[in-house]
């Protein structure tokens, strides 16, 4: 790096180089150290916001109640405690500690697998954790370590940091009720597809490995399809591409949900696992196809990564498999 | 309003932007705040400045802008460094910096708000040379890294208004203020001018 001196520098500058050369340049902190406390200290920082902004809302709600005649307050209470008690997902698979807090953002508890949430609940995930969230109707959506998100209903959640991975099945009903992600960018809804939302410094980053999904925010309305990535700040939008199998999508592949193999067809199966690698199935021939649909699995691949639980299951069966970079071809 | 109550009030509504201000202006200041506080043990420090910034979080509503928010945030980690030395029996010896004296404490908080009566004072080069690094994490703003961009590195003005987002203008004010600054810090902590303290710091060699 060359040294440039600015005009505005004069002899009375060169004392102050002069000694701040001589004491040294202060210490920075690990690059790693760094990013972990910044997960845990921004985590806290969300979570005292979301608590601010609900007394907020309750002192507003109060305020509106002690002026209003009884009856009207009563349908207020009514219309409002069915949807935060309603519940919206379920712990399909945690690999860390998934943290949830209800009415108030200080009392947090760890959630297992199996548990229920409902909405209105805010989780959050440390560093290391991610989470797969089963909405039903084959509707699966996953969070990375360092996230923050508010489950706003069954089709509705809110992305305060970090990032989710949203796997809708485009033959599942799923797709007539879309889920809608809000960030402070705008509202990211899905039309049968899987893709991710990361929220970065200024903005959000939009990704699609497969379908297509709208954003609708202060740009208006942003449609990206299959293999496109965008970066939307407040004032700008950048567009670029993003393969499906890409290494940017392995955080969500690895927390997929566990594939139940248990008396399941083979082709149940391989379907499942050329989605959460974001490959193509291809059977060598239709004969193959045939027999796939017909075998049926017995055991376990539990916790297996993708990849890992298509070797694992293909050894105990006369089939084979090739992979490249954007298929799994299957023969006999 | 002050840019420091400002900046706590963009934080508490949310804004995603206030508290990578916050982040990036503070983490790094406490880090070394706290590092030779704790006989320069890395993970302690870690562990430290993350328990005090989350602190710091759960009372931010509490900050009203009387003093200097990073001397807020050093109160919270001197409590924090004490429960730490508590709880960890093997650091029983408490570290105590030239910086944590009473008198020097009382000048570095006092940067914002310069004292009347300076103090004048010799100490070895190394000990001079901690305390103008200390100086530059007390001053004002991002005024300590603009100054250490410019003379340490060597940044340019247009550099240093891209790392902050700033017009050229904007940086080359915020460089003047920030020597304006850093004098009068010098003059609060040392009594005596850049030029006095670096023949100072070489006289003591």
């Amino acid at each position: 790096m060359n040294e440039r001196h600015d005009p505005i520098d004069n002899d009375s500058d060169e004392s102050i180089r002069e000694l701040l050369r001589a004491a040294g340049t202060r210490d920075l902190p690990p690059a790693d150290v760094m990013n972990e406390v910044r997960q845990a200290v921004h985590a806290e920082w969300r979570a005292v916001v979301n608590q601010k902004r609900r007394r907020s809302r309750f002192v507003a709600f109060g305020a509106a109640a002690s002026v209003a005649v009884a009856a009207i307050a009563a349908t207020v209470v009514l219309r409002l405690t069915p949807a935060t008690a309603e519940p919206v997902a379920q712990v399909a698979r945690v690999a860390g500690s998934l943290q949830i807090a209800l009415d108030d953002a200080d009392r947090w508890r760890v959630v297992k697998v199996g548990e229920s949430l409902n909405a209105g609940a805010l989780l959050r995930t440390d560093a290391g954790t991610r989470v797969a969230l089963d909405f039903g109707h084959g509707l699966s959506v996953r969070i990375d370590d360092g996230s923050m998100i508010e489950l706003k209903s069954a089709r509705q959640l809110e992305l305060e940091s970090g990032a989710v991975y949203v796997d809708a099945a485009p033959q599942n009903e799923a797709q007539s009720q879309p889920l809608v992600i809000e960030t402070l960018l705008g509202s990211v809804r899905h039309l049968g597809t899987q893709y991710q939302v990361r929220t970065q410094r200024d903005g959000i980053d939009v990704s699609v490995r497969e379908g297509r999904i709208e954003i609708s925010g202060k740009q208006g309305l942003i449609q990206a399809t299959a293999g496109e990535q965008l970066v939307l700040t407040a004032d700008k939008l950048e567009r670029s591409t993003i393969a499906a199998t890409d290494p940017r999508w392995e955080w969500a592949s690895d927390i997929a949900p566990v594939f139940d193999i248990e008396r399941q067809p083979l082709a149940a199966f391989l379907d499942w696992a050329a989605r959460e690698t974001g490959k193509h199935l291809v059977y060598a021939t239709p004969e193959v196809s045939e027999r796939a649909a017909t075998l049926i699995l017995r055991g376990s691949v539990r916790n297996l990564p993708p990849e890992q639980a298509l070797n694992a299951v293909l050894a105990t069966t006369p089939f084979k498999h090739s992979d490249d970079a954007t298929q799994i071809r299957i023969e006999l | 309003m002050t840019d420091d109550a400002d900046l706590v009030r963009r934080m508490l509504a949310g804004e995603e932007r206030a508290f990578n201000t916050f982040f990036e202006t503070f983490f790094p200041r406490v880090y070394r705040f706290a590092l030779p506080r704790l006989g320069g043990q890395p993970e302690a420090a870690r562990e430290v400045v993350q328990a005090t910034l989350i602190k710091a979080m759960r009372s931010l509503s509490g900050y009203r802008g009387d003093a200097a928010l990073f001397s807020w945030i050093c109160q919270i980690c001197r409590h924090q460094i004490v429960d730490h030395l508590r709880a960890d029996r093997r650091h029983s010896k408490h570290v105590v910096l030239l910086e944590d004296s009473p008198e020097i404490r009382a000048a570095l908080e006092a940067i914002e708000a310069p004292l009347e009566d300076e103090p004048a004072h010799r100490y070895g080069s190394e000990e001079t040379r901690r305390l103008v690094r200390s100086v530059l994490d007390r001053l004002p703003s991002r005024y300590g890294d603009v100054l250490e961009w410019k003379y340490v590195e060597g940044r340019s003005v247009e550099e240093i208004g891209e790392r902050l987002g700033i017009g050229h203008a904007a940086a080359q004010s915020m460089l003047a203020r920030a020597r304006t600054s850093f004098r009068e810090a010098l003059e609060t902590v040392f009594g005596s001018t850049a030029a006095d303290v670096l023949a100072g710091m070489r006289g003591a060699n």
